[in-house]
């Protein structure tokens, strides 16, 4: 009787169960955010939505790290996601600046104006 | 709860079906030269990923599946789809700020509720609103004869064909993976992390005498910390009592004899009908909890208060009630967690579960994320203060290189 009640407890306490819903729906939606922000990486050419596609990727990485935080029943997922918006913060900061930066050099957000950088 | 995702899937066929279904949208829907059927792309990209989604359905019909989540994840889903395939910039930041929303949703949905305010507060309040921003001041202002147009840059993609098989690939692999290995993880009832039941009982004393005294416990009431046992409460002076932890079987007088006072004050009526429904869990098995007839011991006197919180008892007993098992051995191990169900306002809510494990047991990396937000903070302002001096002949010729009208 005893060794029933510890998962007892789990389905009934923090956090609610995921009823129907399972680690790989979560898991599936955020391969699927991850894929497209790297398919829009690689194919548009507006150095903007360049990085906001890799906050798509941020996105994507960071809802898996939840899922699976809730699945083990611990913190340490979400634990990581804060530092995921941090340097998504920092990230966008930053790029945004050289953004700004290269269109005034430019003119265009066009990356294709810096092709010369493949040397 | 047991999950085994290997099974969830009719046949993986189907899955790298959708995928591929939902590649050929995405195709579909990137910006190019000679207008594509776009709209077409969209359409059949939600169709691909839907008949993924449907081929977890028919495996999984006998739990209803989470509705919201299916909302979610559409709107996230679809909106990061046009994120990646809308000309214009602003409106890809627009409906990126969707797509933050619908996530934030999906973390509520996994308890996760601070940071999904943290993620619309900083993402969607922040972040977003300097990409808006940007895409403000670096962007040429609509030249006369073609008002509708953006830049070339942002109508024509560069290498779709490229980037959707390399993220068909990538998702390819993702999802087979999961496929494959996931279902290896223990189930989530199996881990002993359910003893974080009754963790405000030790982290949050003050939290807990709040709730007590708000629900009728004696106002002298003191809860300290217990290095040995958690929580203690002291009622009066030189008693020490123990709030609830009491495991399965010594439990179960006290649990009926809660019950049968609660029903004592219900309407003859109903009495019989609660009584009854009341469920003991006896070897797995759910049996009723009182026999018919059966004559239910009161409290224990030296109760010192039993307190009502929906249908969860918790009962303040004094030191000398605590059944013996619990002195011995390791008390709080997890085969001893109680049946009792701490009501909410005695739990720690998912701020202060987050800021144990972010305070307790990632300091370094709390300070480190610090480090790099002030080195980021001095980039940004390095960055923002060079100056370019570039000459009039040089900004028109790139103006006219890019297609716009020269500033």
């Amino acid at each position: 009787m005893l060794e029933t009640a510890p998962s007892l407890l789990a389905q009934l306490s923090f956090p609610a169960p995921m009823a129907g819903v399972t680690l790989f729906h979560y898991l599936f939606v955020a391969a699927c955010l991850f894929a497209i922000g790297v398919i829009g990486f690689l194919s548009r050419r507006n150095l903007i939505i360049m990085f906001l596609c890799t906050e798509l990727m941020f996105q994507g990485a960071a809802l898996a790290l939840i899922a699976l935080g809730r699945y083990h029943l611990n913190h340490t997922g979400e634990v990581f996601v804060i530092f995921v918006l941090t340097i998504a913060a920092a990230e966008a900061a930053l790029a945004l600046g050289l953004v700004v930066y290269l269109y005034r050099r430019k003119g265009t957000l066009d990356s294709e104006a810096w092709a010369a950088l493949k040397g | 709860m047991q999950l085994d995702l290997s099974t969830l899937f009719v046949h993986p066929v189907l899955l790298l079906l959708g995928l591929a279904l939902g590649a050929i949208g995405v195709w579909y829907a990137m910006p190019r030269a000679n207008r594509a059927p776009r709209e077409l792309g969209g359409i059949v990209a939600a169709a691909g990923i839907a008949l993924v989604f449907l081929g977890v359905l028919i495996r999984g019909a006998e739990a209803f599946p989470n509705v919201f989540f299916y909302v979610f994840a559409l709107i996230g889903l679809g909106s990061a789809l046009r994120v990646i395939t809308h000309p214009k910039p602003v409106y890809a930041a627009l409906f990126f700020i969707l797509t933050i929303l619908s996530s934030a949703g999906l973390y509520i949905l996994l308890s996760a509720e601070f940071l999904a305010f943290a993620l619309v507060i900083i993402y969607a309040g922040a972040i977003l609103i300097t990409y808006l921003f940007v895409i403000m001041l670096a962007t040429q202002a609509p030249s006369e004869d073609s008002p509708n147009e953006g830049e070339e840059a942002d109508r024509v993609s560069r290498a779709p064909n490229g980037a959707v098989l390399a993220g068909f690939l990538l998702l390819a692999a993702l999802t087979g993976l999961f496929n494959a290995g996931v279902s290896s993880l223990p189930p989530s009832g199996s881990l002993p992390s359910v003893v974080h039941a009754d963790e405000p009982l030790e982290r949050l004393p003050g939290k807990v005498k709040a709730a007590l005294v708000a629900r009728g416990a004696p106002e002298e009431i003191e809860v300290a910390n217990d290095a040995a046992r958690g929580l203690a409460i002291n009622a009066r002076p030189g008693a020490r009592n123990v709030l609830t932890r009491i495991d399965y079987e010594a439990g179960i007088p006290f649990v009926k004899a809660y019950h049968a006072a609660l029903a004592a004050e219900m309407p003859e009526t109903r009495r019989a009908a609660y009584l009854s429904s009341q469920r003991l869990l006896r070897d797995g098995q759910a049996e009723p909890m009182f026999a018919a007839n059966e004559v239910v011991e009161p409290l224990p006197p030296e109760t010192l208060a039993l307190l009502r919180f929906e249908d969860r008892p918790t009962i303040v007993l004094p030191n000398t009630t605590r059944p013996a098992r619990l002195a011995e051995g390791d008390p709080w191990s997890p085969s001893w967690v109680v049946q009792f169900r701490m009501p909410d306002d005695l739990t720690a809510v998912n701020l202060e579960r987050v800021g144990f494990a972010l305070l307790s047991e990632h300091p370094l990396a709390l300070e480190l994320a610090g480090v790099i937000l002030l080195m980021a903070l001095v980039g940004a302002v390095v960055v923002a203060r060079k100056q370019i001096e570039a000459s009039e002949a040089e900004t028109e010729a790139a103006a006219a290189a890019a297609g716009g009208s020269p500033a």
